[in-house]
């Protein structure tokens, strides 16, 4: 799941190259958590966080199906 | 084929100005200039006479926008990733992409008010300069009827109790749906209030002028 955050963050973003997910594994969850560059914070999240949202719809509905709960963190890059 | 390539041959028109020509391109085209291309070929003062201007444009339809590789190779690779079992086909509808989806997992997609379909669709509208919409299985067919049905019995109900209703938050495309249909009843009108993405729609009846 994490290639296909990535995935997604990097066709949004100005700074792909700076996209970096990091997937922390839990017993029934998986955190991912999804480092952008300053300035592509905005892009990623969307107005009023609809961006975000979007992406958190398509990871809950890949979570339907493998039966896991996933849950996605966007973090700013130092 | 040989058809369609002529529907897009550039055509010249001549006109007084350039409102005039594009007048003119509209009428033998039969399209509204929302619909057409056109570049300025000749702009003339004639001197002959009366001094007349005159302009020259050339005309040709737009085409309907087709998917660039952009849009495909993402959804190819999201599908390529994504654990649903999904298969997309494209339309051209007017001047918007339309990715249609099928596949064994179709239904997750139209979960929760096709909350799936609609994060596709905000995700590839991000990505993509044309606009897109994202369908399964006649999904928005069904919620316009669904919607226009709705609406049109509260309006009714608000004509025949002259007491205003106001509906649930709902989104832009939803809400144009809505203006459409209740406007239809006469004697009723609808606004929208609230701000920003979500707003809810008021149905009042129109107060009828004194003459």
């Amino acid at each position: 799941m994490k290639e296909l955050v990535e995935m997604i963050a990097k066709a949004l973003v100005d700074n792909p190259e700076m996209v970096h997910v990091s997937e922390l594994q839990g017993e029934q969850t998986t955190i991912l958590e999804l480092k952008v560059a300053q300035e592509d914070l905005g892009k990623v999240i969307g107005k009023q966080g609809r961006t975000a949202r979007a992406m958190r719809v398509i990871l809950g509905a890949a979570g339907m199906k493998l039966r896991r709960r996933f849950n996605l963190e966007i973090i700013e890059k130092p | 084929m040989e058809n369609e390539e002529k529907k897009l041959e550039k055509q010249e028109f001549k006109g007084r100005n350039l409102e005039d020509a594009i007048g003119l391109a509209e009428h033998i085209l039969k399209r509204s200039r929302s619909q057409l291309n056109y570049e300025i070929v000749a702009e003339k003062t004639k001197l002959f006479g009366i001094k007349t201007k005159e302009i020259v444009i050339a005309a040709w339809p737009k085409e309907p926008p087709r998917p660039t590789s952009l849009e495909i190779k993402f959804l190819d690779e999201f599908i390529s990733r994504f654990p649903l079992d999904l298969k997309y086909h494209v339309k051209s509808k007017n001047d918007m992409l339309c990715f249609i989806f099928d596949g064994p997992d179709k239904n997750l997609l139209l979960r929760k008010e096709g909350a799936l379909l609609l994060a596709l669709q905000h995700i590839l509208n991000k990505i993509s300069d044309k606009k897109v919409q994202t369908d399964c299985d006649f999904y928005r067919k069904r919620k316009e009827r669904e919607l226009k049905d709705y609406v049109s019995k509260i309006a009714r109900h608000v004509h025949e109790t002259g007491k205003n209703e106001v509906l649930d938050y709902m989104n832009p495309y939803e809400r144009r749906i809505v203006h459409i249909a209740v406007n239809q009843v006469p004697g009723i009108s609808t606004e929208s209030i609230d701000e920003g993405f979500l707003k809810r729609i008021k149905i009042f009846p129109v107060k009828q002028s004194p003459n």
